[in-house]
Protein backbone atom coordinates (compact mmCIF):
# COMPACT_ATOMS: atom_id res chain seq x y z
CA UNK A 1 0.00 0.00 0.00
CA UNK A 2 1.16 3.70 -0.77
CA UNK A 3 -0.21 7.19 -1.03
CA UNK A 4 -0.48 8.40 -4.40
CA UNK A 5 -1.89 11.73 -6.51
CA UNK A 6 -4.74 11.01 -8.09
CA UNK A 7 -4.61 14.23 -10.85
CA UNK A 8 -7.21 14.81 -13.66
CA UNK A 9 -4.99 16.19 -16.23
CA UNK A 10 -8.18 16.87 -19.19
CA UNK A 11 -9.46 19.81 -20.58
CA UNK A 12 -12.18 21.18 -17.89
CA UNK A 13 -13.38 20.06 -14.75
CA UNK A 14 -12.69 16.75 -13.39
CA UNK A 15 -15.28 14.09 -14.24
CA UNK A 16 -17.75 13.93 -11.60
CA UNK A 17 -18.76 10.12 -12.35
CA UNK A 18 -15.08 9.31 -12.39
CA UNK A 19 -14.57 10.46 -9.16
CA UNK A 20 -17.78 8.59 -7.87
CA UNK A 21 -16.19 5.59 -9.25
CA UNK A 22 -12.94 5.87 -6.92
CA UNK A 23 -14.53 6.89 -3.72
CA UNK A 24 -16.49 3.75 -4.56
CA UNK A 25 -13.99 0.85 -4.61
CA UNK A 26 -13.14 -0.75 -1.71
CA UNK A 27 -9.38 -1.19 -2.07
CA UNK A 28 -8.79 2.64 -2.72
CA UNK A 29 -8.94 4.65 0.23
CA UNK A 30 -9.33 8.80 -0.89
CA UNK A 31 -7.39 10.77 2.26
CA UNK A 32 -7.74 14.16 0.93
CA UNK A 33 -9.49 15.80 -2.08
CA UNK A 34 -9.14 18.97 -3.66
CA UNK A 35 -10.25 20.41 -7.16
CA UNK A 36 -8.46 18.66 -9.43
CA UNK A 37 -7.01 15.59 -7.77
CA UNK A 38 -6.97 13.18 -4.94
CA UNK A 39 -4.93 11.75 -2.34
CA UNK A 40 -5.42 8.05 -2.88
CA UNK A 41 -3.91 5.37 -0.14
CA UNK A 42 -3.81 1.92 -2.48
CA UNK A 43 -2.11 -0.67 -4.10
CA UNK A 44 -0.41 0.76 -7.49
CA UNK A 45 -2.03 -2.77 -8.91
CA UNK A 46 -5.40 -1.69 -7.89
CA UNK A 47 -5.05 2.19 -8.74
CA UNK A 48 -3.55 0.99 -11.48
CA UNK A 49 -7.05 -0.97 -12.36
CA UNK A 50 -9.34 1.56 -11.80
CA UNK A 51 -7.61 4.88 -12.59
CA UNK A 52 -5.80 3.23 -15.73
CA UNK A 53 -8.46 2.97 -17.19
CA UNK A 54 -10.37 6.77 -16.66
CA UNK A 55 -9.03 8.57 -19.83
CA UNK A 56 -7.51 12.49 -18.63
CA UNK A 57 -6.42 11.03 -15.25
CA UNK A 58 -2.83 10.36 -13.83
CA UNK A 59 -0.90 9.11 -10.49
CA UNK A 60 2.32 9.18 -9.41
CA UNK A 61 3.75 9.00 -5.50
CA UNK A 62 3.22 11.34 -2.54
CA UNK A 63 6.69 12.15 -1.67
CA UNK A 64 8.21 15.28 0.25
CA UNK A 65 10.47 18.01 -0.57
CA UNK A 66 12.29 19.35 2.39
CA UNK A 67 13.44 23.23 2.80
CA UNK A 68 17.43 23.83 1.56
CA UNK A 69 19.18 25.25 3.70
CA UNK A 70 22.70 26.57 2.41
CA UNK A 71 24.39 26.36 6.18
CA UNK A 72 27.22 24.50 6.42
CA UNK A 73 26.85 21.89 8.43
CA UNK A 74 29.60 19.07 10.79
CA UNK A 75 29.42 15.68 9.18
CA UNK A 76 30.65 14.23 11.97
CA UNK A 77 32.29 15.54 15.60
CA UNK A 78 36.32 15.06 16.44
CA UNK A 79 37.15 12.42 17.55
CA UNK A 80 39.79 14.01 20.11
CA UNK B 1 24.16 11.10 -29.73
CA UNK B 2 24.46 14.89 -30.03
CA UNK B 3 27.47 17.09 -31.02
CA UNK B 4 29.67 18.19 -28.74
CA UNK B 5 28.89 21.08 -26.60
CA UNK B 6 25.24 20.34 -27.76
CA UNK B 7 22.58 18.76 -25.90
CA UNK B 8 19.36 17.29 -27.82
CA UNK B 9 15.52 18.06 -26.50
CA UNK B 10 12.48 17.98 -27.72
CA UNK B 11 10.32 21.21 -28.16
CA UNK B 12 6.92 20.60 -26.99
CA UNK B 13 3.66 22.96 -27.00
CA UNK B 14 2.59 24.15 -23.42
CA UNK B 15 0.24 20.82 -23.04
CA UNK B 16 -0.03 17.79 -24.92
CA UNK B 17 2.17 17.07 -28.52
CA UNK B 18 0.49 19.08 -30.69
CA UNK B 19 -0.49 23.40 -30.85
CA UNK B 20 -4.22 22.86 -30.48
CA UNK B 21 -5.95 24.33 -33.97
CA UNK B 22 -7.25 27.29 -32.19
CA UNK B 23 -3.61 28.20 -31.46
CA UNK B 24 -1.39 27.92 -34.34
CA UNK B 25 -1.47 31.48 -35.18
CA UNK B 26 0.06 32.19 -31.48
CA UNK B 27 3.97 32.66 -31.33
CA UNK B 28 4.29 29.17 -30.34
CA UNK B 29 2.39 27.76 -32.94
CA UNK B 30 4.21 29.98 -35.71
CA UNK B 31 7.39 28.72 -34.14
CA UNK B 32 6.68 25.30 -34.07
CA UNK B 33 5.59 25.29 -38.07
CA UNK B 34 8.82 27.12 -38.80
CA UNK B 35 10.28 24.32 -37.69
CA UNK B 36 9.73 22.21 -40.99
CA UNK B 37 12.33 19.10 -41.32
CA UNK B 38 13.60 18.62 -44.37
CA UNK B 39 15.01 15.96 -46.30
CA UNK B 40 19.03 16.03 -46.09
CA UNK B 41 20.92 16.68 -43.34
CA UNK B 42 19.69 18.33 -40.25
CA UNK B 43 18.66 21.92 -40.37
CA UNK B 44 20.33 24.92 -38.52
CA UNK B 45 18.00 27.33 -37.67
CA UNK B 46 18.86 31.21 -35.77
CA UNK B 47 16.70 32.90 -33.64
CA UNK B 48 16.15 36.35 -35.30
CA UNK B 49 15.42 38.06 -31.83
CA UNK B 50 18.66 37.06 -30.34
CA UNK B 51 21.19 37.17 -32.40
CA UNK B 52 24.09 34.38 -32.20
CA UNK B 53 21.54 31.50 -30.83
CA UNK B 54 20.91 28.69 -32.96
CA UNK B 55 19.60 25.00 -32.68
CA UNK B 56 19.77 22.30 -35.24
CA UNK B 57 16.31 20.84 -36.08
CA UNK B 58 16.92 16.66 -35.50
CA UNK B 59 12.75 15.46 -36.19
CA UNK B 60 9.22 16.54 -36.24
CA UNK B 61 6.01 14.23 -34.83
CA UNK B 62 4.52 16.82 -37.08
CA UNK B 63 3.53 20.48 -38.39
CA UNK B 64 2.26 21.94 -34.97
CA UNK B 65 3.64 19.15 -32.86
CA UNK B 66 6.77 18.39 -31.01
CA UNK B 67 10.07 18.87 -32.51
CA UNK B 68 13.79 16.62 -31.44
CA UNK B 69 16.22 19.52 -31.43
CA UNK B 70 20.01 19.88 -30.51
CA UNK B 71 20.76 23.32 -28.69
CA UNK B 72 24.08 24.53 -27.13
CA UNK B 73 22.88 24.64 -23.09
CA UNK B 74 24.18 28.37 -23.14
CA UNK B 75 21.30 28.97 -25.61
CA UNK B 76 18.44 27.59 -23.79
CA UNK B 77 17.51 30.61 -21.57
CA UNK B 78 17.91 32.52 -24.71
CA UNK B 79 15.57 29.99 -26.60
CA UNK B 80 12.66 29.90 -23.72
CA UNK B 81 12.46 33.84 -23.32
CA UNK B 82 12.23 33.75 -27.27
CA UNK B 83 9.15 31.06 -26.99
CA UNK B 84 8.12 30.85 -22.94
CA UNK B 85 5.09 28.76 -23.91
CA UNK B 86 6.56 25.95 -25.18
CA UNK B 87 8.21 23.18 -23.29
CA UNK B 88 11.85 22.06 -23.29
CA UNK B 89 12.55 18.20 -22.20
CA UNK B 90 15.79 16.84 -21.89
CA UNK B 91 16.13 14.04 -24.34
CA UNK B 92 16.29 10.82 -21.68
CA UNK B 93 18.30 7.15 -22.94
CA UNK B 94 17.00 4.86 -20.96
CA UNK B 95 19.10 1.61 -19.54
CA UNK B 96 19.24 -1.74 -18.28
CA UNK B 97 18.76 -2.00 -14.12
CA UNK B 98 22.25 -2.96 -13.68
CA UNK B 99 22.06 -3.89 -9.85
CA UNK B 100 24.73 -1.33 -8.29
CA UNK B 101 28.34 -3.50 -7.05
CA UNK B 102 29.18 -3.50 -3.42
CA UNK B 103 31.97 -1.70 -2.66
CA UNK B 104 34.40 -1.36 0.36
CA UNK B 105 33.40 0.99 3.36
CA UNK B 106 35.71 2.77 5.51
CA UNK B 107 35.96 1.25 9.23
CA UNK B 108 34.63 3.39 11.51
CA UNK B 109 36.81 3.99 14.30
CA UNK B 110 35.45 4.73 18.18
CA UNK B 111 35.38 8.05 18.99
CA UNK B 112 37.35 9.54 22.58
CA UNK B 113 34.74 10.23 24.99
CA UNK B 114 33.75 14.00 23.71
CA UNK B 115 35.19 17.19 25.62
CA UNK B 116 32.57 19.90 25.77
CA UNK B 117 33.48 23.91 25.56
CA UNK B 118 31.11 26.71 26.83
CA UNK B 119 30.82 29.09 24.07
CA UNK B 120 28.62 32.50 24.89
CA UNK B 121 26.65 34.77 22.28
CA UNK B 122 26.22 38.53 23.30
CA UNK B 123 25.21 41.48 21.36
CA UNK B 124 27.92 43.42 20.28
CA UNK B 125 26.10 46.54 21.10
CA UNK B 126 25.57 45.97 25.84
CA UNK B 127 26.33 42.41 25.63
CA UNK B 128 23.35 41.03 26.35
CA UNK B 129 22.81 37.20 25.51
CA UNK B 130 21.47 35.99 22.46
CA UNK B 131 19.26 33.07 22.63
CA UNK B 132 18.19 30.64 20.19
CA UNK B 133 21.19 31.11 17.65
CA UNK B 134 22.90 28.63 16.42
CA UNK B 135 26.46 27.77 16.77
CA UNK B 136 28.19 25.57 14.19
CA UNK B 137 32.07 25.05 15.15
CA UNK B 138 34.25 23.22 12.73
CA UNK B 139 38.07 21.97 13.60
CA UNK B 140 38.22 20.96 9.80
CA UNK B 141 35.82 22.65 7.28
CA UNK B 142 36.93 21.04 4.11
CA UNK B 143 35.82 17.91 5.48
CA UNK B 144 33.08 18.89 7.62
CA UNK B 145 34.41 17.63 11.64
CA UNK B 146 32.79 19.64 14.07
CA UNK B 147 30.16 20.36 16.30
CA UNK B 148 27.19 22.40 16.32
CA UNK B 149 24.07 23.43 19.15
CA UNK B 150 21.73 26.20 20.02
CA UNK B 151 22.46 28.80 22.59
CA UNK B 152 20.14 28.74 25.94
CA UNK B 153 18.36 31.85 27.42
CA UNK B 154 22.06 32.99 28.81
CA UNK B 155 23.60 32.56 25.23
CA UNK B 156 25.40 29.66 26.15
CA UNK B 157 26.12 26.89 23.42
CA UNK B 158 28.04 23.67 25.16
CA UNK B 159 29.74 21.92 22.01
CA UNK B 160 31.58 18.21 21.75
CA UNK B 161 34.84 19.73 20.66
CA UNK B 162 37.13 17.05 21.76
CA UNK B 163 39.42 19.21 24.20
CA UNK B 164 39.20 21.87 26.64
CA UNK B 165 40.81 24.46 24.21
CA UNK B 166 40.43 24.15 20.26
CA UNK B 167 41.53 25.92 17.43
CA UNK B 168 38.77 26.26 15.17
CA UNK B 169 38.81 26.83 10.96
CA UNK B 170 35.65 28.16 11.04
CA UNK B 171 32.95 29.35 13.66
CA UNK B 172 29.41 30.11 12.33
CA UNK B 173 26.86 31.59 14.18
CA UNK B 174 23.13 32.13 12.62
CA UNK B 175 21.04 34.13 15.22
CA UNK B 176 17.24 33.59 14.90
CA UNK B 177 16.66 37.29 14.05
CA UNK B 178 17.39 40.87 15.17
CA UNK B 179 21.45 40.09 14.15
CA UNK B 180 23.93 39.44 11.33
CA UNK B 181 25.13 36.63 11.77
CA UNK B 182 29.44 36.36 12.12
CA UNK B 183 31.53 34.25 10.95
CA UNK B 184 35.24 33.97 12.68
CA UNK B 185 37.73 32.15 10.41
CA UNK B 186 41.26 30.39 12.75
CA UNK B 187 39.66 30.85 16.12
CA UNK B 188 40.88 28.91 19.20
CA UNK B 189 38.25 28.49 21.61
CA UNK B 190 37.76 27.61 25.25
CA UNK B 191 34.90 27.78 27.94
CA UNK B 192 33.11 30.84 28.21
CA UNK B 193 35.08 32.43 24.51
CA UNK B 194 32.42 35.38 24.25
CA UNK B 195 30.92 35.50 20.28
CA UNK B 196 29.45 39.46 19.90
CA UNK B 197 27.10 39.55 17.14
CA UNK B 198 26.13 43.02 15.74
CA UNK B 199 22.68 44.02 15.67
CA UNK B 200 20.69 44.48 12.93
CA UNK B 201 20.11 47.64 11.40
CA UNK B 202 16.48 48.36 9.41
CA UNK B 203 18.32 51.34 7.38
CA UNK B 204 21.15 48.67 6.19
CA UNK B 205 21.43 48.81 2.23
CA UNK B 206 21.59 45.08 1.89
CA UNK B 207 22.16 43.73 -1.51
CA UNK B 208 18.32 43.74 -2.04
CA UNK B 209 18.12 47.58 -1.89
CA UNK B 210 21.15 47.84 -3.44
CA UNK B 211 19.63 46.82 -6.53
CA UNK B 212 16.30 47.82 -6.02
CA UNK B 213 16.64 51.02 -3.63
CA UNK B 214 13.49 51.72 -2.00
CA UNK B 215 10.08 51.00 -3.32
CA UNK B 216 7.63 53.15 -4.32
CA UNK B 217 4.35 52.66 -2.14
CA UNK B 218 2.53 51.46 -5.53
CA UNK B 219 4.85 49.48 -6.90
CA UNK B 220 2.98 45.71 -7.67
CA UNK B 221 -0.76 47.12 -7.75
CA UNK B 222 -3.08 45.57 -9.09
CA UNK B 223 -0.90 42.17 -8.99
CA UNK B 224 -2.20 38.95 -6.78
CA UNK B 225 1.35 36.82 -5.32
CA UNK B 226 0.77 33.64 -3.85
CA UNK B 227 3.77 32.53 -1.50
CA UNK B 228 3.66 28.47 -1.30
CA UNK B 229 5.88 28.27 1.36
CA UNK B 230 5.82 27.56 5.56
CA UNK B 231 3.42 29.85 6.15
CA UNK B 232 3.56 33.74 6.79
CA UNK B 233 3.50 35.13 9.92
CA UNK B 234 1.25 37.78 11.16
CA UNK B 235 3.54 40.97 11.10
CA UNK B 236 3.09 44.91 11.36
CA UNK B 237 4.96 45.47 7.51
CA UNK B 238 2.55 42.52 6.17
CA UNK B 239 -0.77 42.76 4.71
CA UNK B 240 -2.30 39.28 3.82
CA UNK B 241 -5.06 38.87 2.24
CA UNK B 242 -5.71 35.11 2.63
CA UNK B 243 -4.90 31.40 2.06
CA UNK B 244 -4.90 28.24 2.37
CA UNK B 245 -2.98 25.65 5.06
CA UNK B 246 -3.10 22.51 2.45
CA UNK B 247 -1.51 20.16 4.14
CA UNK B 248 -3.85 16.93 4.78
CA UNK B 249 -4.49 16.30 8.34
CA UNK B 250 -4.20 20.24 9.13
CA UNK B 251 -6.74 23.08 9.55
CA UNK B 252 -6.76 24.71 6.11
CA UNK B 253 -7.73 27.62 7.30
CA UNK B 254 -4.10 27.74 9.58
CA UNK B 255 -2.07 29.73 7.09
CA UNK B 256 0.42 31.66 8.85
CA UNK B 257 3.87 30.76 10.01
CA UNK B 258 4.66 27.40 11.11
CA UNK B 259 7.09 27.69 13.27
CA UNK B 260 9.90 27.99 10.76
CA UNK B 261 9.50 31.56 9.61
CA UNK B 262 10.85 31.08 6.15
CA UNK B 263 7.55 31.66 4.82
CA UNK B 264 7.54 35.12 6.69
CA UNK B 265 11.00 36.25 5.16
CA UNK B 266 10.38 35.49 1.70
CA UNK B 267 6.84 37.46 2.34
CA UNK B 268 8.59 40.03 3.11
CA UNK B 269 10.98 40.47 0.46
CA UNK B 270 8.30 40.81 -1.81
CA UNK B 271 5.77 42.68 0.24
CA UNK B 272 6.89 44.60 2.77
CA UNK B 273 5.36 47.97 3.33
CA UNK B 274 7.47 48.85 6.08
CA UNK B 275 9.70 52.25 6.53
CA UNK B 276 13.15 52.24 7.24
CA UNK B 277 14.67 52.09 9.99
CA UNK B 278 11.09 51.41 12.05
CA UNK B 279 10.22 48.43 9.13
CA UNK B 280 11.68 46.79 6.17
CA UNK B 281 10.22 47.47 2.16
CA UNK B 282 9.86 44.77 -0.19
CA UNK B 283 10.04 45.35 -4.29
CA UNK B 284 6.36 45.38 -4.30
CA UNK B 285 4.22 46.74 -1.42
CA UNK B 286 1.27 47.14 -2.99
CA UNK B 287 0.46 43.63 -4.03
CA UNK B 288 -2.38 41.48 -3.36
CA UNK B 289 -0.46 38.83 -0.67
CA UNK B 290 -1.83 35.09 -0.20
CA UNK B 291 -0.08 32.77 2.13
CA UNK B 292 -0.34 28.46 1.04
CA UNK B 293 1.27 26.98 3.98
CA UNK B 294 2.80 23.51 2.31
CA UNK B 295 5.01 22.81 5.51
CA UNK B 296 3.33 21.17 8.34
CA UNK B 297 3.77 22.58 11.82
CA UNK B 298 7.72 22.77 12.82
CA UNK B 299 8.08 20.51 9.76
CA UNK B 300 10.83 21.68 6.81
CA UNK B 301 9.34 19.46 4.79
CA UNK B 302 6.53 19.20 1.98
CA UNK B 303 4.53 16.85 0.40
CA UNK B 304 4.37 17.07 -3.75
CA UNK B 305 0.76 16.70 -2.85
CA UNK B 306 0.48 20.06 -0.30
CA UNK B 307 2.84 21.61 -2.71
CA UNK B 308 0.59 20.94 -5.90
CA UNK B 309 -3.12 21.36 -4.01
CA UNK B 310 -1.38 25.08 -3.07
CA UNK B 311 -0.50 25.52 -6.46
CA UNK B 312 -3.69 24.66 -7.85
CA UNK B 313 -5.53 27.09 -5.07
CA UNK B 314 -3.31 29.76 -5.92
CA UNK B 315 -4.45 29.67 -9.41
CA UNK B 316 -7.79 29.64 -8.95
CA UNK B 317 -7.81 32.01 -5.83
CA UNK B 318 -6.82 34.54 -9.07
CA UNK B 319 -2.67 34.69 -8.50
CA UNK B 320 -1.16 36.23 -11.46
CA UNK B 321 2.42 34.77 -9.68
CA UNK B 322 3.16 31.75 -7.70
CA UNK B 323 6.75 31.81 -5.87
CA UNK B 324 8.28 28.54 -4.97
CA UNK B 325 11.11 28.93 -2.70
CA UNK B 326 11.53 25.13 -2.43
CA UNK B 327 12.75 22.47 -4.20
CA UNK B 328 14.79 19.49 -4.65
CA UNK B 329 14.34 15.57 -5.28
CA UNK B 330 13.39 14.33 -8.82
CA UNK B 331 11.33 15.78 -11.07
CA UNK B 332 7.32 15.31 -9.91
CA UNK B 333 4.40 14.42 -12.45
CA UNK B 334 1.97 15.95 -10.19
CA UNK B 335 3.85 19.01 -9.58
CA UNK B 336 4.85 19.24 -13.35
CA UNK B 337 1.17 19.66 -14.00
CA UNK B 338 0.05 22.08 -11.31
CA UNK B 339 2.60 24.37 -13.33
CA UNK B 340 1.49 23.35 -16.15
CA UNK B 341 -1.98 24.16 -15.38
CA UNK B 342 -1.12 27.27 -13.79
CA UNK B 343 0.44 28.36 -17.01
CA UNK B 344 -2.66 27.29 -18.60
CA UNK B 345 -4.68 29.87 -16.91
CA UNK B 346 -2.23 32.62 -17.34
CA UNK B 347 -0.09 32.20 -13.88
CA UNK B 348 3.36 32.33 -13.67
CA UNK B 349 5.40 30.34 -11.50
CA UNK B 350 8.66 31.34 -10.18
CA UNK B 351 10.90 28.96 -8.58
CA UNK B 352 14.49 28.82 -6.52
CA UNK B 353 17.30 27.11 -8.97
CA UNK B 354 18.58 25.42 -4.25
CA UNK B 355 21.68 25.76 -2.53
CA UNK B 356 23.64 22.92 -3.34
CA UNK B 357 26.32 24.64 -4.57
CA UNK B 358 27.03 24.82 -7.87
CA UNK B 359 25.17 21.84 -8.49
CA UNK B 360 22.25 21.06 -11.65
CA UNK B 361 18.81 23.23 -10.68
CA UNK B 362 16.77 21.59 -8.52
CA UNK B 363 13.04 20.46 -9.13
CA UNK B 364 10.49 22.35 -9.71
CA UNK B 365 12.75 25.31 -10.94
CA UNK B 366 14.64 22.99 -13.17
CA UNK B 367 10.88 22.42 -15.57
CA UNK B 368 11.16 24.32 -18.48
CA UNK B 369 7.66 25.72 -17.13
CA UNK B 370 8.62 27.47 -14.14
CA UNK B 371 11.03 30.14 -14.27
CA UNK B 372 14.36 29.89 -12.48
CA UNK B 373 16.12 31.76 -10.09
CA UNK B 374 19.87 31.92 -9.18
CA UNK B 375 21.02 33.60 -6.33
CA UNK B 376 23.74 36.67 -6.29
CA UNK B 377 25.23 38.96 -4.00
CA UNK B 378 27.65 42.16 -3.99
CA UNK B 379 30.72 42.61 -1.82
CA UNK B 380 29.65 45.57 0.49
CA UNK B 381 26.44 44.86 1.11
CA UNK B 382 27.14 42.70 4.02
CA UNK B 383 29.06 43.73 7.10
CA UNK B 384 32.51 42.62 7.46
CA UNK B 385 32.98 39.73 9.90
CA UNK B 386 29.33 37.84 8.95
CA UNK B 387 28.17 34.62 7.33
CA UNK B 388 27.87 36.10 4.08
CA UNK B 389 31.89 36.81 3.05
CA UNK B 390 31.56 32.77 2.98
CA UNK B 391 29.36 33.11 -0.13
CA UNK B 392 31.65 34.90 -1.84
CA UNK B 393 32.69 32.73 -5.17
CA UNK B 394 32.99 33.58 -8.77
CA UNK B 395 32.55 33.85 -11.52
CA UNK B 396 32.24 37.79 -10.65
CA UNK B 397 30.48 40.17 -12.85
CA UNK B 398 31.23 43.00 -15.46
CA UNK B 399 31.02 45.12 -12.08
CA UNK B 400 33.62 42.50 -9.74
CA UNK B 401 32.04 43.60 -7.14
CA UNK B 402 29.01 41.31 -8.12
CA UNK B 403 28.86 37.59 -7.54
CA UNK B 404 27.10 34.37 -8.09
CA UNK B 405 26.30 33.07 -4.25
CA UNK B 406 28.77 30.14 -3.52
CA UNK B 407 25.71 28.39 -2.35
CA UNK B 408 23.67 28.64 -5.67
CA UNK B 409 22.58 25.71 -7.73
CA UNK B 410 23.58 26.66 -11.68
CA UNK B 411 22.86 25.42 -14.95
CA UNK B 412 21.36 25.84 -18.38
CA UNK B 413 17.80 26.00 -17.07
CA UNK B 414 18.39 29.39 -14.77
CA UNK B 415 15.93 31.97 -16.53
CA UNK B 416 17.04 34.94 -14.49
CA UNK B 417 19.48 35.84 -11.28
CA UNK B 418 18.39 38.23 -7.78
CA UNK B 419 19.55 38.98 -4.86
CA UNK B 420 19.95 35.89 -2.46
CA UNK B 421 23.26 37.25 0.09
CA UNK B 422 22.40 38.85 3.03
CA UNK B 423 18.77 39.66 2.66
CA UNK B 424 16.94 41.87 5.97
CA UNK B 425 13.20 40.50 5.73
CA UNK B 426 10.23 40.47 8.21
CA UNK B 427 10.56 37.79 10.35
CA UNK B 428 7.98 36.40 13.47
CA UNK B 429 8.93 38.31 16.24
CA UNK B 430 11.23 41.13 14.12
CA UNK B 431 13.21 40.63 11.65
CA UNK B 432 15.97 38.45 10.29
CA UNK B 433 18.96 38.32 7.60
CA UNK B 434 18.70 35.14 5.57
CA UNK B 435 20.54 33.80 2.23
CA UNK B 436 19.73 31.83 -0.19
CA UNK B 437 17.80 31.03 -3.41
CA UNK B 438 14.52 31.11 -1.78
CA UNK B 439 14.94 34.99 -0.78
CA UNK B 440 16.34 34.82 -4.60
CA UNK B 441 13.10 33.75 -5.88
CA UNK B 442 11.20 35.90 -4.00
CA UNK B 443 13.59 38.80 -5.13
CA UNK B 444 12.83 38.20 -8.79
CA UNK B 445 8.98 37.51 -8.02
CA UNK B 446 8.68 41.17 -6.42
CA UNK B 447 10.96 42.56 -9.08
CA UNK B 448 7.71 40.54 -12.07
CA UNK B 449 4.84 42.25 -10.11
CA UNK B 450 6.56 45.53 -10.68
CA UNK B 451 7.16 45.29 -14.20
CA UNK B 452 3.59 43.62 -14.27
CA UNK B 453 1.60 46.36 -12.30
CA UNK B 454 2.99 48.81 -15.02
CA UNK B 455 1.47 46.06 -17.62
CA UNK B 456 -2.12 46.84 -17.52
CA UNK B 457 -3.04 45.52 -21.26
CA UNK B 458 -1.53 42.40 -19.72
CA UNK B 459 -3.62 41.46 -16.49
CA UNK B 460 -6.63 42.46 -18.64
CA UNK B 461 -6.10 39.44 -20.93
CA UNK B 462 -8.32 36.47 -20.22
CA UNK B 463 -6.34 33.69 -18.04
CA UNK B 464 -5.08 31.26 -20.45
CA UNK B 465 -1.67 30.91 -22.50
CA UNK B 466 -1.10 33.89 -23.93
CA UNK B 467 -1.28 36.19 -21.14
CA UNK B 468 0.98 33.65 -19.20
CA UNK B 469 3.67 34.08 -21.77
CA UNK B 470 3.17 37.43 -22.40
CA UNK B 471 4.04 37.76 -18.83
CA UNK B 472 7.16 35.99 -19.08
CA UNK B 473 7.98 37.78 -22.22
CA UNK B 474 7.84 41.39 -20.09
CA UNK B 475 9.36 39.79 -17.24
CA UNK B 476 12.26 37.99 -19.13
CA UNK B 477 12.81 41.32 -21.85
CA UNK B 478 13.33 43.42 -18.92
CA UNK B 479 16.23 41.21 -17.49
CA UNK B 480 19.99 42.96 -17.44
CA UNK B 481 22.66 40.58 -17.78
CA UNK B 482 25.29 41.05 -14.93
CA UNK B 483 28.12 39.65 -16.88
CA UNK B 484 27.72 36.02 -15.09
CA UNK B 485 27.31 34.17 -18.13
CA UNK B 486 23.90 32.87 -18.89
CA UNK B 487 24.01 29.27 -17.61
CA UNK B 488 24.57 31.44 -14.00
CA UNK B 489 21.98 34.14 -15.00
CA UNK B 490 20.10 33.09 -17.38
CA UNK B 491 18.57 36.83 -18.70
CA UNK B 492 20.26 38.46 -16.08
CA UNK B 493 19.08 40.46 -13.21
CA UNK B 494 15.02 40.60 -12.83
CA UNK B 495 14.36 44.13 -12.27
Amino acid sequence: MGRYIVRYVGTGLRPAVDVQRIRATQELTVLDDSSRMLLVEASEQQLSKVVGSMPGWTWSPERTIRLRDPRPKPRRGPQG
Amino acid sequence: MAEPGRKQFIVLPLQGFRVPAVSTSAASGRFLKALAVRAGPARLVRLEAAPGVELRLLDSVNEYGAKLVEIAPAFLSALRAHQPSLRLVPIAFYHPAVAPRVRVETRATAAKAAVKIRLCVVSRKGGAPVAGALVVAFTDFQERVGAQGRTNATGEVSLALGSATVKLQRLYVYPERDFWPALKKNLTVSDDTRIGLAPLSLGYVDCLRYFYGAASPKAGMGIKVGVVDTGIAEHADLDIDGGENTVVGEDKAEFGDNGLGHGTHVAGIIAAHGQPPAGVRGLAPAVTLRSYRVFGRQSDSASNYAITKAIDHAVEDGCDLINLSLGGGPADEAIEAAIQYARSRGSLVIAAAGNEGRQPVSFPASYTLSLAVSAMGRKGTFPPGTTQGGDVASPYGKDRKNFVAAFSNVGPEIDLTAPGVGVISTYPGGYAVLDGTSMACPAATGAAATILSAHLELLGLPRNPPRSEAMARAVLGRARALGFGSLYEGQGLAR
